[in-house]
């Protein structure tokens, strides 16, 4: 029986992944959601609020909104392998406020993206910079990270000048780790399969999510 | 995302404040193709002269 009132110490470490996000004048930067929060656009610091229905507080038990964030970083790296995630930001974050605590991760309130592990381009070595990934949000354009090769001499953002124009106030919190060395052996994944996803996608992969989510509640409910 | 059964529900307070600028040196990649302002976009074209 899931236990009530929890009121720990100090907020949650998490990881997640995200799309990043640069805005119609390039002045600002922000993350996206992959499914249920795909049309959503959050800086460093958010708070979340319901998609469908704004009158109720997130997260809600019987609704899949809030943030979502994993425990183990492995558990995100494996979420990033999925083609649809491969241009995805892998992010820690600090989970706070009101929270559901699940077996392999969080659903919450209040959120802090503390820094971007890691990035891949989609031949399969580590990301330099952040390029336009072609797909976006009326106002936003998604980012799609890029190694110096497959740049090619398109327009990209440094993650360095990506990390400078999230929200002024706590954009230096951010700190963007070292890309991490994982050139993968033998023949390298074409390019061209990157890109933000395409919207009808992200809609359908949120309704799953959602029924995911209210599946998962129900099996809790079934075994109390 | 399936995060698993429900375990627990609570509330934990935002204890952090807004850092200093921290970003690591290994991340400090010199800028591909940038552009101040609009690094996403080409720079705009002089305007055409009418005589």
């Amino acid at each position: 029986m899931p236990a009530k009132g929890e009121r720990p110490d100090r907020p949650f470490t998490g990881y997640k992944l995200a799309h990043a996000v640069l805005s119609a004048d390039g002045t600002r930067a922000g993350f996206a959601g992959l499914t249920l929060g795909a049309t959503n656009v959050y800086g460093a610091v958010g708070d979340a609020c319901c998609v469908w229905n704004r009158k109720h507080a997130p997260p809600r038990r019987w609704c899949g909104c809030g943030f979502y964030c994993l425990h183990d970083l492995a558990d995100a790296r494996s979420l990033g392998c999925a083609t649809e995630n491969r241009s995805a930001l892998i992010l820690e974050v600090t989970a706070s406020g009101r929270y559901i605590r699940y077996e392999r991760g969080l659903r919450y309130s209040r959120q802090r993206v503390r820094a971007i592990l890691d990035a891949q381009c989609a031949c399969g070595r580590a990301c330099a910079a952040l390029a336009d990934a072609g797909s976006g949000l009326i106002g936003w354009r998604h980012l799609a990270p890029v190694c110096e090769a497959c740049t090619a001499g398109r327009p990209a953002l440094a993650l360095t000048q990506f990390a400078a124009r999230l929200d002024g106030a706590v954009h230096g919190a951010v700190l963007v780790a070292p890309m991490l060395s994982r050139d993968l052996p033998g023949p390298s994944v074409p390019p061209g399969t990157g890109g933000a996803g395409e919207p009808p996608f992200a809609v359908l992969a949120a309704e799953i999510a959602l029924l995911h989510a209210r599946l998962d509640d129900l099996q809790s409910r079934l075994d109390k | 995302m399936r995060l698993g059964k429900e375990q627990a529900v609570g509330y934990v307070e935002d204890t952090e404040t807004d850092s200093l600028p921290v970003v690591s040196g290994a991340a400090q990649e010199p800028a591909v193709g940038e552009a101040e302002g609009m690094p996403l976009t080409a720079a705009p074209e002089p305007p055409l002269a009418v005589s």
